[in-house]
């Protein structure tokens, strides 16, 4: 029989439960609960929990999550896994695998300086990045979708990547690469299968298919021009992008390009509204 | 040949001089043509020096050039605005510079920051002090020498020399013959010879055994074609004037982050707050002129309407000012509220205040 | 000896994707993009010798394997990956000397994850009873039937002995099961938690590897080459 708790101040729980409802010290052990929703400080640990919202500091270990919203400091002991987990404030995991990660914030438009504080490991099919993140920590992520500033001092590896705000890192190497010109976009390489930077996102079948929290509707960028030093993929299709080389099969230059140097196998476009310097057929 | 020296607070006018040397607090405010120079105190320079041996123990500040056989420092030298042209530069003490400094051999040990480094053989062995960075305020400090300071590693923008040595250093771009580097941060190297890293070097671009002008003739020239390309797009219509605007700021930034930051610090760095003020100012390329150095470019700017404070380093031509007026060269306006001081001549209606003028002064008629 | 990249392109004929794919799956290292600077300001090679034989050997393998089956070699995920008997010598939980009695019990040298846990799990009970070689032997080939059918680890492994002779069940984890009270348990093991373990600690011990020499690589994958010793 599943019973609903309401509790207030401190309180452990264990056993099989409908609705949780706590503000205070709460802890959890080897649990099944349906509904969770505590503010305050809450241990959860060996434990199944279908929907949980928590505000203010979690501490989960060794614990499976069908759907999870953290606001506050965030600690996962041991492995965490989650269908769709979604965090505000800083984290650190030993290692979270969940098929959705969702980094949010309260504020939109957050510094970099003053962004999340992630830490730790996670693994996800998608990474839904909402709030200013710098990816230092270990990751592992099928497809990124970010929509607000990102910065990576390393490479950053995934399957499908998609930016649709300002984006800064050393290098991007992704099957298929989005690139929403807007706000500032200054990458060195970046190299995939198919690179798209545009001056407009409409969320294709590919886009749709990918599982995610957040709901995308078309959006259009600022006017500003990407700065990128190298571009190496199959596929490439860019408008307004300042590239010193870019190589490629089928290349595509749009309006508003200013490119050193062209490298392509196939076949090449160039619009009459974009500066090429060089166009070399390898 | 005279001798100077200063023990309490004075002030030297320029000319030939056996040695100067201040103890106290000194200011030179002429040209000098020197044999010894030695500050023990705090100097302050706004005239050209030409001298045998420079040696800094105190606090010197340089706002002319200087031309000198050698100079010591152990104490603190700004140099602002002044080209330093040397045989030999050792430093042990506190260096800014926001010009060059160019000498054949050049040893820094102690903290630099420093606009370009151009010589022969230039070492650098910076040794980070142990502990924290010891500079507190440095929000003020970087205003004050005109650039960003460090404790813990060596700043310069532009390195170029046949033999560099260097520990401890930052630098944006770096051409020389050959290199040693250790614990180093650079964005791009250009040498002749393979570049020899000991440890803990960061490079971001490196090229090696191309010849450093060609390639940087190469980049100019890409640079210029692709401005003119996209004027010419603009004068057919091809692309609006927005676009064209985007285009060019683009096309002039070469894409690297790092170059992109130094050149958004320069438009920060401007000599004045952003007060609401309106400013003419003028640029010898993508320099900003600032007083005294448009030097032979005759400029002049006409301003119709009422004004508040007017400073001019040139001549200047308005309509009413409210406040006070000081010109370089000469002055044409209407009334004046304030004190007027004038290079040259003066011509105006009405004048509230005190006029100071070293041309001809004309009252137009009528009120 | 270096190659360029348009070069290696040509020559091997694969695509920037392809290569950039199998940068990003570990398959060519990091290092063997070497900076260089040429005519047009900066060019990536690569050791000659050494890439070309990868490449050479990558697209061999795509020959060989299925893409499942490759993507299930290459993953770095402990979980969906194959297991090599060269792998199995990372695991420090299963004794190096009982992977050739593994080997002749399951009769293959690819393991799915399922069953290094149970290798895992026989491992340590091997530690602490007396049972002999012959009879781990027995237990896996009487186990290996079932184990391909398991697609999570949500498994109990329960081990009981008569007489001196062990046997195994495994049974779902909620599941209620009741045994012959003659039958003495004498261990029971929660799969899910040993593989929360194992997950943790292997994390990133397995980034697909390559021996610089082509006959390892078709070696590691290969039955035949690996020797069987009889318990």
């Amino acid at each position: 029989m599943r019973r609903n708790i309401l509790a207030l101040g401190e309180r452990s729980i264990q056993g099989d439960y409908g609705m949780v409802t706590a503000a205070g010290e709460l802890a959890i052990e080897e649990s099944t609960i349906k509904r969770l929703s505590a503010a305050g400080s809450v241990t959860i640990s060996h434990s199944q929990i279908k929907k949980g919202k928590v505000a203010g500091s979690l501490l989960a270990e060794a614990s499976d999550f069908q759907e999870l919203k953290a606001f506050g400091s965030t600690e996962i002991h041991g492995i965490c896994k989650g269908n769709l987990c979604s965090f505000a404030g800083a984290i650190a995991a030993e290692l979270l695998e969940c098929k959705v990660l969702h980094n949010s914030s309260g504020s939109k438009r957050s510094n970099l300086s003053n962004s999340n504080e992630w830490s730790g490991a996670f693994h996800a099919v998608t990474f839904e990045s909402a709030s200013a993140l710098t990816l230092n920590f270990e990751y592992r992520f099928q497809n990124i979708i970010s929509t607000e500033a990102l910065h990576s001092d390393h490479e950053i590896e995934c399957e499908n990547f998609y930016s649709l705000s300002q984006l800064s890192a050393v290098a991007v190497n992704a099957e298929y690469i989005f690139l929403l010109n807007g706000e500032s976009i200054r990458v060195d390489q970046v190299t995939g299968s198919h690179v798209k930077i545009k001056n407009s996102f409409r969320p294709d079948k590919k886009f749709k298919q990918i599982p995610k929290y957040g709901s995308y509707k078309g959006r259009n960028g600022k006017k500003s021009i990407a700065l990128i030093h190298t571009i190496e993929a199959d596929h490439i299709e860019i408008e307004s992008t300042r590239a010193q080389l870019v190589c490629g099969e089928q290349v595509n230059i749009g309006d508003l390009c200013i490119i050193d140097r062209v490298e392509y196998r196939e076949s090449i476009q160039i619009s009459e509204k974009a500066v090429v310097n060089e166009v070399v057929k390898v | 040949m005279r001798r100077e020296k200063i023990e309490g607070v004075g002030s030297i006018y320029g000319g030939e001089y056996e040695s100067i040397l201040v103890e106290g607090m000194g200011k030179l405010k002429g040209d000098a043509k020197v044999q010894t120079i030695n500050i023990d105190g705090t100097f302050k320079s706004k005239g050209r020096i030409i001298a045998e041996k420079i040696n800094i123990d105190g606090f010197a500040r340089i706002y002319r050039d200087i031309k000198v056989k050698h100079l010591t420092l152990e104490g603190t030298l700004k140099l602002r605005r002044a080209n330093v042209n040397a045989e030999l530069v050792h430093s042990d003490g506190f260096l800014t510079s926001t010009k060059e400094i160019s000498a054949d051999e050049i040893l820094i040990k102690g903290t630099c920051s420093v606009k370009k480094l151009t010589g022969d053989q230039i070492q650098i062995n910076h040794q980070a002090p142990s502990g924290k960075n010891v500079i507190h305020g440095n929000w003020l400090i970087a205003p004050y020498f005109g650039r960003k300071v460090s404790t813990n590693r060596c700043l310069v923008d532009v390195i170029e020399c046949t033999h560099l040595k260097a520990n401890g250093l930052n630098a944006k771009i770096v051409r020389a013959g050959s290199v040693r580097l250790e614990d180093c941060r650079i964005n791009r190297l250009y040498c002749d010879s393979e570049p020899k890293m000991l440890k803990n070097c960061k490079i971001k671009h490196i090229y090696y055994g191309v010849d450093k002008t060609e390639l940087r003739q190469k980049e100019k020239n890409m640079e210029n074609v692709t401005v003119k390309k996209i004027l010419d797009m603009y004068k057919n219509n091809v692309i609006n004037g927005d676009e064209a605007e985007l285009m060019l700021k683009a096309a002039i930034t070469s894409g690297s982050t790092q170059e992109l930051s130094s050149q958004a610090e320069q438009s920060m760095g401007l000599p004045w707050e952003d007060d609401d003020k309106l400013h003419f100012v003028a640029f010898l390329g993508r320099k900003l002129l600032k007083k005294g150095e448009a030097g032979e470019h005759k400029l002049e700017v006409s301003y119709d309407g009422p004004a508040k404070n007017v400073e001019c380093h040139g001549s200047l031509s308005c309509g009413d000012i409210m406040g006070n007026v000081s010109a370089g060269q000469s002055i044409e306006c209407r009334d004046i509220g304030g004190n007027v001081s004038c290079g040259g001549n003066l011509s105006c209606k009405d004048i509230d205040g005190n006029v100071k003028y070293s041309g001809e002064i004309s009252r137009k008629a009528g009120k | 000896m270096f190659i360029t990249k348009k070069d290696l392109l040509n020559e091997t004929g694969i695509s920037y994707g392809q290569l950039y794919r199998w940068k990003r799956e570990g398959l060519i290292p990091e290092e063997w993009f070497i900076k260089q600077p040429s005519f047009t300001g900066q060019e990536t090679v690569f050791p000659r010798k050494q890439i070309l034989s990868r490449i050479k050997a990558i697209q061999e393998l795509k020959d060989k394997y299925s893409l499942e089956e490759l993507a299930k070699i290459l993953s770095p995920e402990v979980a969906e990956r194959y297991f090599t008997t060269e792998d199995l010598k990372v695991i420090e939980e299963i004794k190096d000397n009982l992977i050739p009695a593994f080997v002749q019990g399951f009769q293959k040298s690819n393991f799915l994850f399922i069953e290094v846990l149970i290798m895992i799990a026989l491992s340590e009970f091997m530690e602490h009873s007396d049972m002999s070689r012959g009879q781990l032997i027995e237990i896996v080939e009487g186990l290996k039937g079932y184990l391909p059918k398991m697609k999570s680890t949500g498994f109990i492994l329960l081990l009981f002995d008569r007489q001196k002779d062990y046997y195994a069940t495994i049974y779902e984890e909620q599941a209620q099961i009741y045994i012959d009270s003659r039958l003495n348990i004498v261990k029971e093991i929660h799969l899910a938690d040993l593989s929360n373990k194992l997950k943790l600690k292997y994390r990133n011990s397995f980034n697909f590897r390559f021996d610089d020499e082509d006959e390892k690589v078709s070696k590691e994958f290969n039955t035949e080459g690996f020797e069987v010793n009889p318990a």
